[in-house]
């Protein structure tokens, strides 16, 4: 379920923002202040948050900071009155997803919302694949990870048993089970594996 | 003829001093005027008084109602003139008033100690007139005196004068007293000590001094009703201007408080687009959306009739403004500029506050500009913990509101000018704001006050009677 949180002071905004999202079938959560956003338990589904940069107490920008502090990733879209360039720059360099002027338009909330939504989601599916190559990678013994260093460089067997001083045959043996370990086929696809967790090819003079 | 032009000045004198009271040189003038009057009367009896005994009698007179010419000029002229020295105005009149003590109290008059004869003469075109002969008082060097100072006195203030002063005014009235002073003065000392044989001639140049000094102060006179009325519009339209520059102040606080109502109006009634075109239309929901459009757009109509009317000043008298929610609705017009600069408010109220008379909307002009105040006096200073409390109590019958800040307090120099015109701190401000404030906190039967409080910071008090039952 992708909810989309509406933080805003004005309670008229806040119902209006809320239907216009439910008529488009989105379910929305509607907070007073940053401070009752605080206050919620933590949300793990897919989702994002409408923020109104003029609040009393905590202001959007100050929200936007302690939430990228804490390590929350919820793609935020701000909202202000009227447009103030500084701020839309201060906000969009730490990482907003959107600045929209209010009255906002229909034709710009929703693409700027599903395109929110579908960040949160490529962004929940990359850490997840991550975990998933991670938990692997753990999996490899020591020799094992020290061949796969080798062969993502493109190293032949040959040249990867000279390197770590041992026999091709148990180099051969060493590559048969970390690709059988790390769920591939190809040395393309584990290059493609370590690329995504951001595991480089070693240089040769390491060792 | 001379006693009449004379006389008649003094009641010109006099009529504007009744005009306005406040004017002090009017009564000089006409103090003046008269006693030169009295100056021109003696003068043509002196002229056929052959008996030494009455001449005597009649010079004692002569000399006070001189004093009483001069000594008023000396402070008219220091009034007109500013630039004047008060040390020397004040050695003018006392030796003046030593001259008469010793024209008084010492046998004789300050003329002549006594008069041993009474000579006939003739004017060169032939009128008889008496002369008087006699020892002279040893003391009369003390006006004598007089004749050098109050010319120098008054070339002196002329020139040190600036502007306007040093020009046309300060030209006629140096002219007109030098010159008839020196004239006066040197004519009666000669006939005095006999070195000349002529009539007294005082009045003559008394005459022209007090005509040039009546001719000024009339004048400035007309010119100030006139300025009067010029000044009263110029407030008006000063009044008018404040709204506009204060529309200036919270633009800002404008579009948003407007484009709060318009936002949600957009969102509401796309909302109900999208459901109208649902199959089965949740009727319930599009009821509760039409009922929200309806209360935003009242309150957008709202803000803008608020402003149409703070702009055209269109003040209808109310005998019941209810002060607390003139605060609250300036609080929360003021609320997103409070919040850009980080500003916390405190808002108490204390006691049964009654309601007062006037206008809502010059109250919450009063109001909105203390406010606004407060915040650029935090903002420019940079003040680290920006506080504004407005404390709402009851006091003396009537209504007391307070707005305090956090920020560094009324300058000293700035806190005895502060409701003068054109007294400002910020830039690109007039600094009309708190003198119309205070005019129309007055205009109420109100006070408007200023202090710096202990802690630093500053404080404004607004005080309104309570509106008639």
């Amino acid at each position: 379920m992708e909810t989309v949180f509406i933080i805003d002071d004005d309670p008229a905004m806040r119902s209006s923002l809320s239907r216009l999202l439910r008529a488009n079938d989105i379910s929305t959560e509607q907070f007073s202040s940053a401070q009752d956003y605080l206050e919620r338990n933590s949300y793990d589904g897919i989702g994002c948050i409408l923020l109104d940069v003029n609040m009393p107490g905590i202001s959007g920008i100050e929200l936007q900071a302690r939430l990228v502090g804490s390590g929350h990733d919820l793609p935020i879209i701000f909202l202000t009155g009227y447009g103030n360039i500084s701020m839309s720059v201060e906000a969009m360099k730490r990482g907003a997803i959107d600045f929209l002027t209010k009255p906002v338009d229909e034709a710009d909330l929703l693409p700027a919302v599903t395109q929110a939504l579908e960040h949160h989601h490529s962004l929940r599916e990359k850490s997840s694949i991550r975990e998933e190559i991670e938990a692997r990678l753990s999996s490899l013994t020591e020799r094992e990870k020290q061949v796969m260093h080798e062969l993502i460089t493109g190293a032949p067997n040959k040249i990867v048993a000279d390197h770590l001083n041992i026999a091709v045959k148990t180099t051969k043996v060493h590559r048969a089970n970390l690709l059988q370990k790390m769920g591939v086929r190809s040395i393309a696809e584990l290059v493609h594996l370590c690329h995504i967790v951001g595991t480089e090819p070693e240089s040769n003079d390491t060792i | 003829m001379i006693a009449a032009a004379c006389g008649m000045l003094g009641l010109i004198q006099i009529f504007l001093w009744t005009n306005s009271r406040r004017d002090f040189a009017y009564l000089l003038s006409a103090c003046m005027a008269f006693s030169a009057s009295f100056v021109a009367f003696q003068e043509m009896r002196l002229f056929s008084t052959p008996d030494p005994a009455l001449y005597q009698q009649m010079l004692l007179w002569q000399n006070l109602a001189i004093a009483m010419v001069l000594v008023p000029m000396t402070w008219s002229v220091r009034i007109y003139l500013p630039a004047t020295r008060r040390w020397a105005a004040i050695l003018i009149t006392t030796l003046w008033v030593l001259g008469l003590l010793v024209n008084f109290l010492l046998p004789g008059n300050l003329t002549f100690v006594e008069i041993h004869s009474i000579a006939l003469k003739a004017t060169f075109w032939g009128d008889p007139f008496y002369v008087p002969r006699g020892t002279v008082n040893d003391w009369k060097w003390l006006v004598d005196i007089t004749v050098i100072l109050i010319p120098i006195y008054i070339i002196d203030a002329a020139w040190r004068s600036k502007g306007p002063l040093r020009g046309k005014r300060g030209g006629v009235i140096t002219a007109g007293v030098v010159l008839f002073m020196l004239f006066a003065g040197i004519q009666a000392i000669a006939v005095d000590t006999g070195m000349i044989d002529a009539p007294y001639m005082v009045s003559v140049a008394f005459l022209s001094m007090v005509f040039a000094l009546t001719w000024v102060f009339a004048r400035d006179a007309v010119r100030a009703r006139k300025l009067t009325v010029e000044v009263a519009r110029a407030q008006h339209e000063n009044e008018r201007l404040m709204r506009l520059n204060l529309l200036g102040e919270v633009a800002s606080a404008l579009a948003h408080e407007l484009n709060q109502p318009l936002a949600a109006m957009l969102g509401n009634a796309q909302a109900a687009q999208k459901f109208l075109s649902r199959p089965e239309p949740d009727i319930d929901e599009i009821q509760d959306i039409l009922t929200d459009i309806v209360r935003d757009d009242k309150r957008a109509r709202d803000i803008i009739l608020n402003m149409r009317q703070m702009l055209k000043g269109d003040e209808t008298f109310e005998s019941h403004v209810n002060v607390e929610s003139v605060i609250k609705w300036v609080l929360g017009f003021l609320n997103n500029e409070i919040n850009v600069h980080d500003i916390a408010v405190e808002f108490d109220i204390s006691g049964e506050i009654p309601d007062v008379g006037g206008s809502r909307i010059a109250l919450q002009q009063v109001i909105l500009n203390l406010l606004i105040n407060a915040k650029h006096a935090m903002v420019e200073s940079g003040t680290s913990d920006k506080v504004i409390q407005v404390h709402l109590r009851e006091n003396r019958g009537g209504a007391e509101i307070e707005v305090c800040d956090s920020g560094p307090g009324i300058a000293e120099d700035v806190r005895l000018h502060l409701f003068d015109p054109f007294v400002t701190t910020k830039k690109g401000n007039l600094g009309m704001g708190l003198v119309i404030c205070r005019r129309i906190v007055e205009s109420r039967g109100g006070r408007l006050t200023a202090e710096n409080e202990d802690g630093g910071g500053a404080c404004f008090r607004v005080w309104l009677p309570a509106g008639i039952s």
